[in-house]
């Protein structure tokens, strides 16, 4: 039983590798598209980097390091302070409300464009 | 009556059949066994391109979604912590309780991620000065197709 589960330890973990190596790898070199990632999207294409954007990407990387880190150290998930949760709904409520700001934006000029 | 029920003699627990662990064992190895083959072959097909992943961030525009993208940070992050976890005891052991904060954390990013799809396809939604009516349908017509503009200022 012993050989069985760390064969097990040792599939599950080479999988789990592999996949986040492959996602990786593809973002990497293009395969998966990652265009428009930071750019304002209007209803004419993509628009310069948009800030709301920038902080959020940036505040997640953070929280993800954090996390595993956190986890990393005291082998259990940590309790995560109000705070942080509330410093994530804030960057998500900045990016939403940017993204449809730029969108009502655009809307209300094309619509004066289509008088 | 209590005297009787004190003397009954306690049921005594049945040694384990050493059939059922050899069971036990080949049933472990089958399932194992199988997982491997499934995920690596899962995976030899996304290196080979046979699945294709070029979307696998992007919204319905085709473009990179960051709430897609946060998404699959969280997802690896979680998966991976969870995967420590259960190795961190010996014998490995699915934590028993998991933190409200961490649930609170993926509610914030899907919840996030629906709302921006939502916004999106509001977004891709045409004007109504772009919609153009035409009656009667093209499928039920016979004869001529009458093409109705839309009534501008």
């Amino acid at each position: 039983m012993a050989t069985l589960i760390m064969f097990a330890r040792y599939e599950i973990g080479f999988l789990m590798a592999a996949l986040i190596a492959v996602v990786a790898f593809q973002i990497l070199t293009g395969r998966i598209h990652t265009r428009g990632l930071l750019s304002e999207k209007t209803r004419s294409g993509l628009g310069g980097v948009s800030p709301a954007r920038v902080q959020l990407l940036l505040f997640t990387l953070a929280f993800a390091f954090y996390l595993l880190s956190e986890i990393l150290h005291s082998h259990q998930f940590p309790t995560i302070d109000t705070k942080w949760l509330l410093i994530l709904g804030g960057s998500h409520s900045i990016y939403l409300g940017g993204k449809g700001l730029s969108l009502f934006r655009s809307q209300l000029k094309s619509n004066e464009e289509g008088d | 009556m209590l005297l009787l029920i004190l003397q009954t003699p306690t049921p005594t627990p049945m040694p384990p059949d050493p059939n059922f662990h050899l069971l036990a064992l080949v049933m472990g190895w089958t399932v194992t066994i199988l997982i491997a083959a499934f995920a690596l072959g899962i995976i030899y097909k996304m290196i080979k391109g046979d699945i294709n992943l070029q979307y696998l961030i992007a919204g319905a525009d085709g473009d990179a979604s960051l709430s897609r993208f946060q998404f699959l940070i969280f997802t690896f992050v979680i998966a991976m912590g969870l995967f420590l976890i259960i190795l961190s005891v010996n014998p490995p052991a699915f934590p028993t309780t998991i933190p409200g904060g961490i649930l609170a954390l993926l509610g914030i990013s899907g919840g996030s991620y629906v709302t921006s799809k939502a916004v999106g396809a509001n977004a891709t939604k045409p004007a109504a000065t772009e919609t153009t009516v035409v009656f009667p349908p093209a499928a039920a017509t016979t004869g001529t197709t009458v093409i109705v503009p839309p009534s501008g200022p």
